[in-house]
């Protein structure tokens, strides 16, 4: 039931002087107004947006707050967030509630004021709810995690917990490795919350529902009979135990239910899936204020370094009808100026064309509705297209080749050659663009110096090609290239999950070099923190002994470590040294194809001799060509259904 | 086709700032499906601009904002109802005019604004009950210190912007001059309040506070006229 306006506008107050003021009377605010209004942006603490959710609290049965651990203004960006909220919410029985991390000043007055952190709809306190769901979509949002649980009251560990707390869950990218936080999670989804989180909620009503069930027994058995749902991870039902050399033995099931193997969900045909139908309309401004329509789902391209073309196979495409509708729609409910086609990468989707006719010609000039299209390869017909949705003010355009030798190229796969890039440049610079950011990543496995300074090089030969053009043709104002450069990260998953990441020192060195190297007269150059990107590789291939880290840097005041503004790394420093646990055993050390790597129980469908053989081919710099081409038979035919399945020409 | 409604932003919108109420605006007007006019260019934006920002945690039971349609004769009635159909609770549209003609704009034609200070029990007794606030109001003149759009820290004095002040029970009713000659905001009358008595109140507390309604604003003292009521057309 939505909240009816009506209920809310009483209480006209007459005052002597004879002003009527019709007041509306605020739903309960958690914190009280002038609280409130001393801090930034209250606006994020209020709920209350349009298409925002509300209902009566005693028409559930259940009660889910569904949370982003990092700020509003992030959280709100945020798709998958969005498509949980309306698929929980599309529930009679369940009312899904939005909680995202206070900040900083927030966070202070509720301590100071004893309030406990609440949900935006309703504002009640999360401790009241049935369950606080997380979707972790970077590992260094975990101490953010563990701050909404102190905050909201609590114990940090599933084991302290008391059987009336909330069921703590989470799901995501980064739970496809879930050890490193399976200590402060009652269970795990693996997969997407389309396929089957209905069934959860079904699962957990007609237990709470159960008259011979008691209130404290409730979670216990709940937990115990998840073990028999697909695609759900309980952790306090395995043990793992140890080698000598500190690598992992075995992972044992505790419970005659407890599956060796846990099979991630997807959902096959996406036309037929729930949509974030009416998305929120944030009051404050997201990072991203617009409408996102979701193309397809996974990426045939294989780029060895990339976790998200792996865990997201097979690639599934919308259909065209299914976008138009969707299109349509979700500018009438939300009232945006602006759609973003997003996905692992646009040009490869079927329909790319047509899609971008209708939303120019039908919507785009009618409505003066702007179009995004990030993730596109540049070539001539993407270049066209952005003419088309941009009009005059070009914006800098982005290349991501990730590496800048073909060899290196070759090791990870990324299917682009230096003519490519250099063409796309040159025709992004005929095409009014002078501005151009180029993404490159250090430390990728057998990387030499050669590779390295070849980064340098193709940018100045990228420069070439805008002096190359005839002075009339060129771009007004002069050429500026951007150049970043990320610190490689092996992910679980991925055919690098056994390789040694670059210590803190090799990266260093690596960045000096490059620095050194570049030609500052028309590039600028940036890099990311490389201690940073090191404890992220912890993080990334961690195992559960990680958790005692997680929690001694959270305690010592680790938070918001995504953001460098917030970032010590001597906190974490300290919490390694203390419990005498080296970060570079779970970072920079090279990995046998035998050993038992922490998230090996997790079936995501890629066979892992599939991920050995293209880490072999990587070494050899042999290319593997992508699913539209030919099938490599990874193993994701076993969903039956995508691209796996489709004719290839 | 000009026109000039009249709003009122309560309950929970008292917390969105002006610029993220412009956002909002827009996204409104998309909604609602009426013909909004766009400005020509290459980045063509929707006609319209807001008579007096309201700075946030203060309600407002007369706003106005004027548009522009890109269409004659346009139903004001049927205006309304499109538009308070996807307002987000706490916005209504209480009245809408056509302007004929050239007409001065909303935020040039504002010349006062009527303002209800509800104070905290606490601070109303602390401030209300104050002997001094007679003696406030009676000064000839009542100089604050406020910073121009450059930063640097001016005098100022705000007694010939008070126009009205009357205590009823714990409130203070205000009509302060708004506008672009003289614009008096209400925090900045209760600075001078607080300064005068010698309180201290930085930051809000659970105790010590006020909240702010902005009633309705003015273009014409005497007769007293509303941004809506003193439009001549013709």
């Amino acid at each position: 039931m939505v909240y009816d306006k009506v209920h809310r506008i009483v209480d006209i107050y007459i005052c002597v002087t004879g002003f009527i003021l019709g007041g509306i009377i605020l739903k309960q605010l958690r914190v009280p107004k002038h609280l409130l209004l001393t801090t930034q942006k209250p606006a994020q603490y209020i709920g209350n947006e349009v298409n925002a959710v509300m209902k009566d609290l005693s028409s559930v049965d259940i009660r889910f707050a569904l949370c982003f651990p990092d700020l509003y203004e992030i959280g709100m960006s945020h798709l998958g967030l969005s498509i949980l909220y309306n698929l929980l919410n599309s529930r009679k029985d369940t009312f899904c509630e939005r909680v995202f991390s206070p900040m900083k000043d927030m966070e202070a007055v509720l301590i100071n004021e004893n309030i406990p952190l609440f949900a935006l709809e309703s504002q009640s306190d999360i401790i009241d709810f049935d369950f606080l769901g997380f979707t972790v979509q970077y590992e260094m949002s975990y101490t953010n995690i563990l701050n909404i649980l102190k905050l909201s009251g609590i114990e940090i560990r599933s084991s302290n917990r008391k059987d009336s707390d909330p069921i703590v869950c989470a799901g995501g990218p980064c739970v496809y490795n879930p050890e490193p936080i399976a200590a402060f999670i009652d269970f795990f989804y693996i997969g997407e919350g389309e396929a089957s989180l209905n069934e959860v909620m079904e699962l957990y009503k007609e237990l709470k529902n159960d008259p011979l069930i008691a209130d404290n027994k409730l979670k216990d058995v709940f937990l115990e009979k998840l073990l028999d749902v697909e695609g759900i991870y309980v952790p306090k039902y395995y043990d793992v135990t140890y080698k000598k050399d500190e690598t992992i033995h075995e992972m044992i099931p505790l419970h005659e239910h407890a599956k060796k193997s846990i099979a991630k969900q997807i959902v096959v045909d996406l036309d037929k899936m729930p949509y974030a139908k009416n998305p929120i309309v944030p009051y404050l401004q997201p990072v991203h204020d617009r409408i996102v329509l979701e193309l397809f789902r996974g990426c045939a391209r294989g780029c060895r370094f990339c976790q998200a073309g792996f865990i997201y196979r097979p690639v599934r495409e919308k259909s065209l009808e299914t976008l138009e509708a969707q299109a349509t729609h979700l500018i009438n409910t939300t009232g945006h100026e602006e759609v973003s086609l997003i996905s692992l990468s646009s040009s490869d989707y079927s329909h790319l064309s047509p899609l971008c006719d209708y939303l120019i010609d039908d919507i785009a000039k009618e409505q003066k509705l702007n179009l995004s299209l990030p993730s596109l390869r540049i070539d001539s017909f993407s270049l066209d297209l952005m003419n088309k949705v941009q009009d005059i003010r070009k914006s800098s355009l982005t290349f991501a080749p990730e590496a800048g030798s073909q060899r290196m190229r070759n090791v990870i796969n990324k299917g682009i050659t230096e003519e490519d890039i250099l063409n796309g440049s040159k025709e992004a610079f005929v095409g009014g663009w002078n501005r151009v950011k180029l993404y490159f990543m250090l430390g990728l496995p057998g990387e030499t110096d050669e590779d390295i300074l070849a980064i340098s090089t193709l940018s100045d030969d990228i420069v070439k090609q805008y002096f190359s053009i005839p002075k009339p043709e060129r771009p007004r104002g002069s050429v500026q290239l951007i150049v970043s450069t990320s610190f490689f990260i092996p992910k679980p998953f991925t055919p690098f999950q056994w390789v040694k990441q670059d210590t803190y020192e090799e990266f260093m060195s690596k960045q000096k070099m490059l620095n050194g190297a570049i030609n500052k007269k028309r590039i600028k150059y940036n890099s990311h923190n490389a201690k940073l990107s090191m404890l992220e590789g912890v993080m990334a291939r961690g195992d559960r002994r990680i958790a005692d880290v997680i929690e001694l840097a959270f305690h010592n005041g680790a938070s918001f470590d995504a953001w460098s503004e917030h970032f010590v790394f001597e906190i974490w420093e300290t919490a390694f040294n203390k419990l005498d646990i080296d970060p570079k055993f779970y970072a920079s050390r090279q990995r046998e194809f035998d050993e038992v790597l922490p998230w090996d129980f997790i079936d995501i469908g890629i066979k892992k001799s599939f991920l050995e053989k293209e880490y072999l081919k990587s070494m050899k710099e042999i290319v593997t060509p992508n699913c539209m081409e030919e099938c490599m038979a990874c193993g994701a035919t076993c969903f039956e259904g995508g691209i796996c399945f489709e004719d290839k020409n | 086709m000009k026109i000039r409604i009249k709003f009122s932003k309560e309950g929970f919108m008292q917390f969105i700032g002006h610029l993220d109420m412009m956002r909002g605006w827009q996204k409104i007007f998309r909604r609602s499906g009426i013909p909004i006019a766009y400005s020509e260019g290459f980045n063509p934006h929707q006609i319209f601009s807001i008579a007096a920002p309201l700075a946030v945690g203060i309600t407002s039971s007369g706003e106005y904002l004027d548009l522009k349609l890109k269409v004659e004769n346009y139903d004001l009635d049927m205006l309304i109802k499109q538009v308070n159909a996807v307002c987000p609770e706490g916005i209504v549209i209480l009245e809408a005019v056509e302007l004929i003609g050239k007409q001065t704009a909303g935020m040039a034609a504002c010349k006062a604004a009527t303002y209800m200070i509800d104070l905290s029990e606490k601070l109303a007794k602390l401030v209300l009950n104050s002997e001094k606030l007679e003696s406030f109001i009676n000064q000839d003149s009542i100089i604050v210190k406020k910073k121009n759009k450059k930063g640097k820290i001016n005098d100022f004095d705000i007694r010939p912007g008070i126009l009205e002040f009357i205590i009823v029970n714990n409130a203070l009713h205000v009509m302060l001059a708004t506008g672009s000659s003289l614009n008096i905001k209400p925090e900045l009358l209760m600075g001078a309040i607080f300064n005068y008595i010698g309180i201290e109140l930085n930051v809000f507390t659970r105790e010590l506070y006020y909240d702010i309604h902005r009633i309705d604003i003015y273009t014409s003292l005497d007769p007293l006229l509303t941004l809506t009521k003193g439009v001549v057309n013709g």
